[in-house]
């Protein structure tokens, strides 16, 4: 096990230098100067424009800080951000924690309300209730997360009042961006669990426990539930990406003081660094979130691993 | 027949006669298809209505205050200026601008005024006028991103400066005349023909960190920005400025290169905040995090990407005459900016009243303006303008060609349908608010019917279908706009379809930002529409004076034209040179101005004596709570 997992966080390495090189191709092809759209318009003298390159290393040719940005990220310097001139680790400073608190918060929303429904639709099948929930499940797919949160402000926020729309990030202003970003993946994986559910229900052994006599609940909890989970985790970890991708958006609708104002404000101002610093952090959890889908495999099904083992 | 097949498929499988009702609610919930498909719909449209129900109240009253509907800047208040007699303001009040300066620079300070900004919208509510203000409270306020840097030598953003603002006093301040006034400076005298700046500081006044705010801080500041270690953005408003002198502690000699007209809007914005050494000195980089100045305001906290917070100077004395709160300090004890990144969430948080003022773009103007729990200020000769430019290539180098586009071009029905009615009409290459606008000179007419005759007489002609051909091959232009902005999108369709009516092809792009840069800067593109604000007629030097601000401009003639009125102190002259300016740029259609759209806030009732300055900076100094 412990083998496998250091096998596993080295695949780190190479994911790191693929992205490093993807996002300096994009610095290549993207058109648009950090440097230049930061004093686009507003006059700004050369002289200062070239002490800005040269302070940022932007005057040197594009492999130069390919190697350079290598070798400082080794060294856990991610560089500085070329529009405040502050270090990129300080500019992220604990935005990035609040973006995982999101993100995490959300599954939880996601997990919950998805499995439960997800197993209620099953039971249901073919029935109102089962109707019902896809219908929920289409809203919340064909919903885009930030006019689903613009909503949920106008409906808590506005007419009822509820909530503070402007706070700080602390649980009550935490509620809503869960709900809403939970709620669009909990559709996801609700259709899953169904489907999952079903066919888990139409097996021989569920037969056969049902014969023995065991009370529906039962079979669901100890038998059912258990093996229709394995494809739901396995789509929960790829999901991670785009739950983030998600809170990035959610973020930027709630008030909520994550990477995601921070990643779209340095698109817009090519700011280099900082996307790159951001992709990264998002790429590790990308991965060790996977990782940690594969160990639960291991929980649910030790079949999977000891394939794994063996491979 | 076809109707008939339509009607049937619709119909069919609702039908009462299709099925008994019994079969067909349990077909429907189990095996159509189409139905969760409808409840969705369903859900969706209730979800939406419920969201959206009260903001459109039928009964909502006009809103009660006038300050904000349709009428010119209400004539009777205390700062209150139309746009006609702000256009002139800052010519025939040059004298009077030097009679009223207190000091003994008196007679140099209108030499000095250097027509600047033009009187703006002084807007207050009629009960600010009246009843006495109260101390206390909280404003909340909202930005739409983390400023970069709280340092005026480090930024040139603009939510960066409109905080610094409050931090930070300036030497002058430019009034409703269009003249420098004076600030932390008490006078001032122009020597060597410009070349020499002697400013006269006053004594007594202190940083908010109990430091001396003198001379030697003056020199301090300004050396910050000049040296070239500061990387400062703002170097580039210092124009000509070479050094900066303290020879006692109340004497800053500004030493210029060439005479620079500019320098006294461009120091009376934030970039010219005094700075306090000695926070400098202790702070150093993190000084934009922990800004002293010797404001209205002292800097509190700054929570990233979430809150700043901003206390009242209990000791500030007042030095600036356009405010109503003279002599003393805020009204307010605190102004909170929340930062909210997504406007649909900052006009949520205004209605929900979690903030207290909110500037609005026209949809939620619109808004707004039927709401009575709002009052709503406008500031109509605002110092912006939206128009169309072009590159430096073939067909638009000949003036012929870019007059078709500008005779084209249904200004009107722009205003109307892009931004809601809340624009004036621009027909000169300034802003409406910017000293020098020339209220008498009528624009290109809206004439089609000449734009096409224009075009005939440049060799065009209309193909079958009525679209243009040049040389027998039909012609494509294309019409680029920066996106995010719901105004400049419906601008550009309906410019597309101008040009199509007088048979221009033209294919629209709305690009992101900082793609466009690029675009602009190569020249790919044949017309672009563009929104610039800058409260100063140097304005016309940013945009065109060669190479022009997108690398586009080459007019040696305009280039002497410019320099001319950005090196002429004397106020008066100076217009003159501006307008001659204006109208070469204007004869040649270098751009085709369309509209100046107004600034508008929407605040909620309580907020009272709320105003802008002439450069456009909200005076927070006069706003009080009833």
């Amino acid at each position: 096990m412990l083998a496998y997992l250091i096998r596993r966080l080295l695949v780190l390495v190479p994911v790191w230098l693929g992205i490093i090189t993807l996002t300096f191709l994009m610095r290549a092809l993207v058109p648009g100067d950090p440097v230049e759209s930061m004093f686009f318009g507003k006059g700004g003298d050369p002289k200062v424009i070239q002490s800005i390159r040269v302070e940022m290393g932007l005057d040197r040719p594009l492999h130069e800080q390919y190697f350079k940005y290598i070798v400082d990220v080794s060294r856990g310097d991610l560089g500085k951000s070329i529009s405040t001139r502050r270090p990129v680790i300080d500019e992220i400073g604990d935005r990035y924690l609040k973006t995982i608190i999101l993100a995490f918060s959300s599954l939880a929303v996601a997990v919950v309300v998805g499995i439960f429904l997800g197993v209620i639709a099953a039971i249901f099948k073919d029935t109102v209730i089962d109707t019902a929930m896809t219908v929920l499940a289409l809203i919340g797919l064909s919903m885009p997360a930030f006019w689903l949160g613009l909503l949920f402000i106008n409906l808590f926020a506005v007419q009822l009042r509820w909530i503070s729309i402007v706070g700080p990030p602390d649980f009550p202003h935490l509620i809503l961006p869960s709900l809403t970003l939970g709620f669009i993946y909990a559709a996801v994986l609700m259709r899953l669990v169904r489907s999952s559910l079903l066919e888990v229900l139409s097996q021989d052994y569920i037969r056969t426990a049902k014969s023995k006599g065991l009370a529906i609940r039962q079979v669901l909890t100890r038998h059912a539930l258990k093996n229709a989970l394995i494809p739901v985790v396995t789509i929960l970890g790829l999901q991670f990406g785009a739950l983030l991708g998600g809170a990035f958006v959610v973020e930027n609708v709630f008030v909520w003081p994550g990477v995601g104002q921070l990643i779209v404000k340095a698109i817009s101002q090519r700011d280099f660094p900082v996307i790159q610093g951001i992709v990264l952090l998002v790429s590790t959890t990308y991965v060790l979130v996977n990782l940690l889908v594969d160990v639960l495999y291991h929980q649910l099904d030790p079949r999977i691993t000891a394939r794994k083992g063996a491979s | 027949m076809e109707v008939k097949k339509r009607g049937k498929r619709l119909t069919g499988p609702l039908s009462p006669q299709a099925a008994p009702a019994k079969g067909r609610v349990s077909r429907l919930f189990t095996a159509s298809r189409q139905l969760p498909v409808l409840m969705c719909l369903v859900l969706m449209t209730g979800l939406v209505l419920t969201a959206c129900g009260d903001n459109t109240p039928t009964t909502a009253s006009a809103p009660s205050t006038t300050q904000a509907v349709n009428t010119p800047i209400q004539v009777g208040n205390v700062s209150s200026f139309s746009t006609a007699s702000a256009t002139t303001a800052a010519a025939t009040t040059a004298a009077a601008g030097a009679a009223t300066t207190a000091a003994a620079g008196a007679a140099t300070t209108a030499a000095a005024g250097a027509a600047t900004t033009a009187a703006a919208g002084a807007a207050t509510t009629a009960a600010a006028t009246g009843a006495a203000p109260k101390k206390g409270g909280v404003l909340h306020l909202v930005i739409g991103e983390d400023p970069d840097a709280l340092d005026p030598a480090k930024t040139i953003l603009l939510t960066s400066d409109m905080i610094n603002d409050l931090i930070f006093d300036r030497l002058v301040y430019i009034g409703s005349d269009g003249l420098p006034h004076p600030w932390v400076a008490e006078s001032w005298q122009i020597g060597d023909g410009g070349k020499t700046l002697t400013f006269k500081i006053r004594s007594g006044l202190k940083f908010t960190d109990g430091t001396v705010l003198d001379a030697n801080a003056v020199k301090f500041t300004f050396d910050r920005i000049l040296d070239p270690k500061t990387a400062s953005p703002a170097l580039a408003q210092m124009g000509t400025l070479t050094s900066v002198d303290a020879p006692d502690a109340s004497t800053a000699v500004f030493k210029f290169k060439e005479a620079f007209a500019p320098f006294f809007t461009n120091i009376s914005l934030g970039y010219g905040g005094i700075v306090s050494p000695t926070a400098i000195g202790k702070s150093g980089d993190q000084f934009s995090r922990n800004p002293v100045g010797s404001g209205a305001f002292i800097f509190k906290s700054w929570t990233t990407g979430s809150q700043i917070v901003l206390v009242k100077n209990p000791d500030y004395k007042n030095l600036r005459q356009d405010d109503t709160n003279k002599g003393g300090p805020a009204y307010l004890d605190q102004i909170d900016f929340a930062i909210v990144t997504e406007p649909g969430t900052r006009l949520a948080a205004l209605q929900q009243g979690s903030i207290d003022l909110y500037s609005l773009d026209p949809e939620s103007a619109s808004l707004i303006v039927k709401d009575s729990n709002f009052n709503v200020f406008q500031w109509k000769s605002a110092t912006n303008m939206n128009f169309l430019e072009f590159p430096n290539k073939a067909p638009w180098t000949d003036a012929k060609m870019r007059q078709v586009i500008a005779h084209a071009i249904d200004k009107k029905a722009l205003i109307e349908s892009a931004w809601g009615g809340f624009a004036t009409a621009n027909a000169n290459p300034m802003p409406v608010g910017v000293a020098g606008w020339d209220a008498n000179n009528p624009g290109y007419s809206y004439d089609p019917a000449k734009a096409k005759s224009l075009l005939t007489e440049l060799g065009y002609k209309p193909n079958a279908s009525g679209m243009m051909e040049k040389d027998g091959k039909p012609v494509t232009f294309s019409l680029i706009t920066y996106s995010g902005y719901a105004q400049q999108k419906r601008a550009v369709e309906l410019i597309q379809a101008n040009l199509k009516s007088i048979g221009l092809d033209v294919k629209v792009q709305i690009i992101e930002f900082s793609s466009l840069q690029t675009m602009l800067k190569k020249g790919d593109f044949d017309l672009d529409l563009m929104r610039w604000t800058w409260p100063d007629p140097t304005i016309l030097s940013l945009l065109f004076k060669t190479p022009g601000w997108t690398g586009q401009s080459s007019d040696p003639a305009l280039d002497a034209m410019l320099t001319k009125a950005d090196g002429t102190l004397d106020p008066a002259a100076r217009l003159e040179a501006v307008k001659a300016v204006q109208k070469r740029v204007y004869e040649q259609a270098l751009i085709v101005p369309i509209a100046t759209d107004w600034i508008i806030v929407g605040a909620a009732k309580k907020v009272q004596g709320f105003k802008w300055d002439a450069t456009g900076y909200s005076r927070y100094i006069d706003v009080w709570f009833s």
